[in-house]
């Protein structure tokens, strides 16, 4: 399985560089840089970086939209010889959807692709075609010389353009219902949220999405993430259920804790209940489900200690899959006084993460590890987990389809139980640029450099 | 982040195919295959320092299997945790030194599975 | 054929070439036991004067006239006037061993050398290889860990030899020979197609060769072919 990723960003700046108008040329190219993510059958392509093509180094030539000429070329080797990234040939079709390469394309770019993938092996190289949000491409995955293989190119950010990892030559522009075709479930359904957007059901139909802990979080989770239509899903809990954990636990029964019933089945059977064939995967730990978990599109973690916060947050920025954290604890103020706290955070690709917003710090991180990572045992509530959680798949529903138009970076939002308030986090707004600590060079397999 | 370069020459003069990666703004240094202090199961191991403040640690070092051993270094209290894309375990061990050089701090590190026995 | 001249002939075949050093001359000499006469008749050297074999030392051995000399005991010689060959008792030290490579003449401190020492001995360059000068066609080149023996031979030549390197073109290592290759060899060695242009990286930029150019090509060179240009359209 293969995917190839792009930060919307940086599409934004690639179509920004390639519909500018040329001298003479009725196109522009330029190349994407890319580094990858491996497991044993899945390769994500990571698309880090978009560099634009001098004006000089086109050649004359009307019977095509543009050529380019050797010096563009042996720039682009370069780039793989010397930076150790895969090089993509890319230049833009306009409009929108998934785009289809011309004649002119099939003929001239696989040479050049070919070239581009023999400087090293070891990389990611190819061709690639953009839409004004999506993109098709071609690519020679590391190890394989011989075959490229062609994905659409998901885009990361707010909203997502989810594409699912299909190979296979299209010569026909594709179209969400062609992708899809007939689907088993009901065309009533969905009916009461057409508003989510036309293609909103088959969109959450085609979405992977993982949840780390299906305690009192996870489990309101996976629950609303079905019932909205999303099938396809990875689980993670090592963990059986148990009597405390009745008054949290959505869907979880006496009878499961008199069978010592593993979470991970309870939701899966909540899943079931609702979908015929989801696909959905069990394991134990993330930690060892590495491979499942980074085919997904979204990540949420409900997890008890901040250390696997840490964890996963870096395990997602490196597979460029946006994070959504899900949390609450219970502080006791006085001897009688308490207060229920919770957050919700979005940690996108490119965008704040939790280090950023200051939510993972080195002194929350080092009281953890004092009292060496316990967490069991600390107060928990249905209503505090459902409103965050219910605010959650919002997010999610908006991140997937976009039906709300109001673009966000990052999230972060703080939970009060006493006043049920639910507001953003005002560190929000001052933290603008980038994220220092995930750059986007770090993507892919780790860069191990020599001493 | 940069190492000083004396401290590196001092480690590379001890351990072979040394490399360092960052993830999450700290940088770690890979030692592939460390051999590990007497009465170490296994003998030998890869082994991840991270030289800076982590966990509430001033330094950690991390290994790429539980290692049974009769030094002081017992609790493993990072069991299986992801950074850069591999599992690590580590014990609880604060090590002295982590002001001073690397090797001092790997060393220091190291006396957790060294078996006081004589 | 006769068996004895077959016995004869298979041996000679073998068998190492054999020379003396006489007054710092090369003189070739078929087979290591042979008469001072032969010595004196190839050396030319006049009748009022004796060959002496080299010991260093003031006993050095004169051979008396016709006497049988085995030149892996000894193959340097000097030639004196007859009357300063004063009477010498019995030389005790080992008289001195010669090593012939092409016309030059070095000697040895021991018998046992190896294919390094002698390379080094005659200070031989990387790109010539070292033989044995055998009475047979079929030389072997000698590497410098091989034991070599004075008295199997003290004759050796040398022959240039070509050193094969291995390059990377297309992401595939190939074998060629070291110095100027053309560039049409090396876009043949790949199967490059005839109009691609073959790059060649030099530093942190890739270089494109002329078809009709060479590079000189140590080991390790790297190599990519591209197109000449590649166009796109919507």
């Amino acid at each position: 399985m293969q995917k190839v990723k792009i930060q919307k960003p940086l599409l934004d700046e690639a179509l920004a560089d390639l519909h500018r108008p040329h001298p003479f040329a009725a196109e522009r190219v330029g190349f994407f840089s890319t580094k990858c993510s491996s497991a044993e059958n899945t390769t994500l392509v990571h698309i880090v970086a978009y560099h634009s093509v001098p004006d000089e180094q086109y050649l004359r030539d009307p019977s095509v939209g543009v050529r380019i000429g050797p010096a563009a070329i042996t720039d682009a080797m370069a780039r793989t010889a010397v930076h150790k990234v895969g090089q993509v040939h890319v230049h833009s079709h306009g409009g929108v959807g998934v785009p289809s390469p011309s004649g002119v394309d099939s003929a001239e770019l696989p040479p050049l692709s070919r070239s581009l993938h023999n400087v090293d092996h070891g990389q990611a190289s190819g061709w690639a075609v953009l839409s004004g949000n999506t993109g098709w491409s071609s690519i020679a995955l590391p190890g394989n010389s011989e075959v490229e293989t062609e994905s659409a190119i998901s885009v990361v950010g707010y909203p997502m353009t989810i594409v699912p990892p299909i190979a296979g030559r299209r010569r026909r522009r594709w179209s969400w219902r062609r992708l899809f075709g007939k689907w088993n479930t009901s065309v009533h359904r969905f009916d009461r949220q057409s508003f989510l957007g036309p293609d909103s059901d088959m969109i959450f139909a085609s979405l992977r999405v993982g949840i780390v802990g299906l305690g009192g979080g996870g489990s309101h989770m996976a629950q609303q993430l079905a019932h909205l239509g999303i099938k396809n899903f990875v689980l993670c809990d090592y963990d059986i259920i148990s009597e405390t954990n009745l008054n949290r636990t959505v869907s979880a029964t006496q009878a499961d804790v008199r069978r010592k019933k593993l979470k991970t089945a309870i939701v899966e059977r909540t899943i079931r209940a609702l979908h015929d064939n989801p696909d959905v995967v069990t394991i134990e730990r993330w930690e060892t489900g590495e491979e499942q978990l980074m085919r997904c599109d979204i990540v949420v973690g409900c997890v008890d200690t901040f250390g696997g916060r840490r964890d996963l947050e870096a395990f997602c920025r490196r597979h460029l899959i946006p994070y959504v954290d899900v949390g609450m604890d219970v502080q006791q103020l006085g001897e009688q006084d308490y207060e229920i706290i919770g957050q919700l955070i979005l940690s996108m690709p490119g965008k704040a993460c939790m280090h950023c917003m200051n939510f993972l710090t080195d002194e929350v991180l080092a009281e953890e590890a004092r009292r060496y990572g316990a967490a069991g045992g600390r107060p928990q509530v249905v209503w505090s987990n459902g409103v965050l959680c219910s605010a959650a798949v919002g997010i999610i529903a908006d991140l997937a389809t976009g039906w709300s138009r109001i673009g966000r970076d990052s999230i972060c939002l703080n939970f009060r139980g006493s006043n049920l308030s639910l507001s953003d986090d005002p560190r929000l707004r001052y933290l603008l640029g980038p994220c220092p600590h995930y750059p986007l060079s770090e993507a892919g397999d780790p860069n191990w450099a020599p001493l | 982040m940069s190492f000083p370069g004396d401290e590196i020459d001092e480690l590379t003069s001890c351990f072979a195919g040394l490399s360092t990666a960052s993830e999450g703004g700290t940088a770690f240094i890979l030692i592939p295959a460390m051999n590990l202090p007497a009465g170490c199961d296994p003998k030998t191991a890869d082994a991840l320092l991270c030289p800076t403040p982590r966990d509430g640690y001033p330094s950690r070092l991390f290994f790429s299997a539980k290692i049974s051993h009769q030094g002081p270094g017992q609790n493993w209290n990072a069991a299986g945790v992801v950074i850069l894309s591999r599992q690590w375990w580590a014990v609880s061990w604060k090590a002295q030194d982590s002001n001073k050089r690397l090797s001092a701090i790997l060393a220091s590190h190291l006396e957790a599975f060294r078996s006081c026995k004589k | 054929m006769n068996p004895i001249l077959e016995t004869q002939t298979s041996k000679t075949a073998s068998a190492a070439k054999w020379a003396a050093s006489i007054d710092d001359n090369k003189i070739a000499i078929s087979d290591p036991t042979v008469s001072e006469a032969v010595l004196r008749a190839q050396a030319g050297v006049p009748d009022d004067f004796v060959v002496v074999r080299d010991h260093n030392s003031p006993d050095d051995f004169v051979l008396k006239r016709d006497e049988m000399v085995d030149l892996r005991d000894g193959n340097v010689f000097y030639t004196i006037c007859a009357t300063e060959a004063d009477k010498r008792k019995a030389c005790e030290k080992p008289a001195k061993l010669a090593v012939f490579v092409d016309d030059r003449i070095e000697e040895i401190g021991k018998s046992k050398q190896t294919g390094g020492s002698i390379r080094a001995l005659f200070e031989l360059p990387g790109d010539v290889a070292l033989f044995r000068d055998l009475h047979s066609p079929n030389d072997v080149p000698i590497e410098a860990n091989a034991a070599i023996d004075f008295r199997d031979g003290p004759v050796f030549y040398t022959r240039a030899v070509t050193l094969v390197v291995e390059i990377s073109i297309n992401g595939r290592k190939y074998k060629t020979q070291a110095g100027k290759n053309s560039v049409q060899h090396l876009k043949a060695l790949d199967g490059v197609p005839t109009n691609d242009i073959l790059s060649e990286l030099r530093g942190d930029k890739f270089v494109d060769l002329r078809d009709t150019g060479h590079v000189q090509v140590k080991g390790g060179e790297v190599f990519v072919s591209h197109p000449q240009s590649a166009g796109s359209s919507r």
